[in-house]
């Protein structure tokens, strides 16, 4: 293997060891699901990466391990309790659509694991909302994921997310502060340990140097700012910033999505202006459009950008030269 | 004024010509082999688009509906679009070494146009809904074909299998863009 492609390997791992507080996190709150389904989706991409190396160069080549990456962090996103095969696509679809259409590792426009949890939002709008209540059963889990639940039992088995349940109170004209202080909110969001976790995965990356402060960064000032402009103007329709950071995707997108460095602007303004859209648009999504979280998409539509932004921010310089100024 | 830029952006992006309506996504397959050309193209098609669905709105509203000559109405916005986009494409300063190729979707920005103005008609229509309307739709197919031509750029130099290259992969890109946009469904009706 040369030393890129085995840096870029150790890097992959980095990331993957990274999500291993938020996985167990999302454990100990979800129960057995979270695992089954983290397992199912490593499975179904390595699999998928396997048949399209072989469909593509027909030798034997190094398979790449960025694509058990990619299946940890489908994993990170999909409801515990959503059936089998709502992982099983979404992986599939992640490595074949949207990375090796592309060209493979290294070339593609779209975030992989963004693309799978996209087309799972719209594809099976039903599953994606299984979020298991407080209490249930490992047994009762494993049934649910391999589709062996009774029709009438979901109920008792889920539980709205707390970006559904703000939807779901607007829509039914309440106030803000009331849908807030009642129901079981305050225990749906990520809370003190879902958000730490997450933090400190953030932080190990940025200590080894494998994600750039400016992404994440950039994204949460976006999103603050947004959140923060649209609850000033109507504080009873729209959650404040503080709310919006400590619920849904938006803090785990801002460390481990956004910083994908193939999908990623490459220059530090770009970087900027990519980070801070993706906020932006994440909160326009949440507030104003159908879906309860909007992270996916925007990711997705910034990712479409990116192109344009590398080509508008430019050297003007040939990037030899600019090398031989820094030095 | 807020209700009038949320049409502006829910046209430009959910409900965009190329990637929700189909219209245009036959100029975005051949007209995107490069940014400058991109963006020659998609302006020429947004002041058509916006101009010639500003004169079918007047004529409609005030010769067609006036005389009693609805049924005419087809006929009339076909005439109007082909009068417009003719001399705007023939005078319109397009980049020099792709002149040749910008005559050719003389046609293709005709249906894009004709397209475009066709679906920008509402009963009953307002001025400002129909002019939100055409800038939405212009804007949502300048932005689709910049942003599909920068992508075919950068695809270009990957390794993409060879039963993909060139137009199968440009359809994989715009229904991924759809896919993208369908996040910002439902702007127009809750705000």
């Amino acid at each position: 293997m040369n030393p890129a492609a085995s840096a870029m390997s150790r890097m992959m791992l980095y990331v993957v060891l990274a999500t291993v507080p938020f996985s167990a996190y999302k454990t100990s709150v979800y129960g057995i699901g979270v695992l089954v389904h983290l397992l199912l989706c490593v499975a179904a991409c390595m699999v998928t990466e396997f048949v399209c190396m072989r469909l593509r160069y027909r030798a034997g080549r190094p398979i790449d391990t960025s694509a058990i990456l990619t299946g940890t962090l489908i994993a990170c996103c999909v409801p515990a309790l959503a059936p089998w095969y709502v992982s099983v696509f979404a992986s599939v679809a992640a490595v074949g659509l949207a990375k090796h259409a592309f060209g493979g590792a290294g070339s593609n426009v779209f975030n992989p694991a963004m693309t799978g949890y996209a087309l799972l939002l719209i594809l099976f709008p039903e599953a994606m909302t299984r979020w298991p209540a407080e209490s249930v059963t490992s047994f009762d889990s494993i049934r649910a994921i391999f589709g062996a639940t009774a029709a009438g039992r979901w109920d008792t088995l889920t539980g709205a997310t707390s970006l559904v349940e703000l939807r779901s109170g607007l829509g039914q004209m309440k106030m803000l502060g009331e849908i807030l202080t009642t129901g079981d909110n305050a225990a749906r969001g990520l809370g003190t340990w879902g958000t730490a976790s997450i933090v400190a995965g953030g932080l190990f990356l940025l200590r080894m140097n494998v994600i750039r402060w400016q992404l994440p960064v950039s994204t949460l000032l976006g999103a603050a700012f947004c959140a923060g402009v649209l609850s000033a103007i109507d504080p009873d329709r729209f959650a404040s910033a503080t709310f919006h950071l400590s619920t849904g995707g938006i803090l785990f997108a801002a460390f481990f999505i956004v910083t994908d460095p193939v999908t990623a602007a490459r220059r530090g303004k770009a970087r900027l202006v990519y980070g801070s859209g993706i906020g932006v648009l994440a909160i326009l999504m949440r507030t104003l459009s159908a879906y309860p979280d909007g992270v996916a998409f925007a990711v997705l539509l910034m990712n479409a950008l990116v192109p344009l932004l590398n080509e508008l921010d430019r050297p003007t310089k040939p990037p030899s030269a600019a090398r031989a100024d820094v030095a | 004024m807020l209700d009038f830029l949320a049409v502006i952006i829910a046209t430009a992006t959910a409900n965009n010509v190329i990637l929700n309506q189909a219209i245009g996504a036959d100029a975005a397959l051949s007209q995107s082999q490069s940014a400058k050309h991109a963006l020659s193209l998609g302006l020429l098609t947004g002041v058509a688009i916006v101009v010639s669905g500003l004169a079918v709105f007047f004529v409609d509203q005030y010769v067609l509906t006036d005389t009693g000559f609805v049924g005419l109405r087809l006929f009339v916005i076909v005439l109007i679009t082909a009068a417009i986009t003719l001399p705007l494409d023939a005078y319109w300063p397009s980049h020099a070494s792709t002149n040749t190729v910008a005559r050719g979707p003389l046609v293709l920005a005709n249906t894009t146009v004709l397209g475009t103005v066709l679906l920008s008609m509402r009963d009953p229509a307002s001025v400002t809904d129909t002019v939100a309307l055409l800038v939405g739709h212009a804007l949502g197919f300048l932005a689709v074909l910049l942003i599909v031509a920068s992508i075919r750029q950068r695809v270009t130099r990957a390794r993409v299998p060879t039963a993909l290259r060139g137009g199968p992969l440009l359809l994989i890109v715009i229904g991924l863009l759809a896919l993208a946009a369908s996040g910002l469904d439902g702007m127009t009706s809750s705000s």
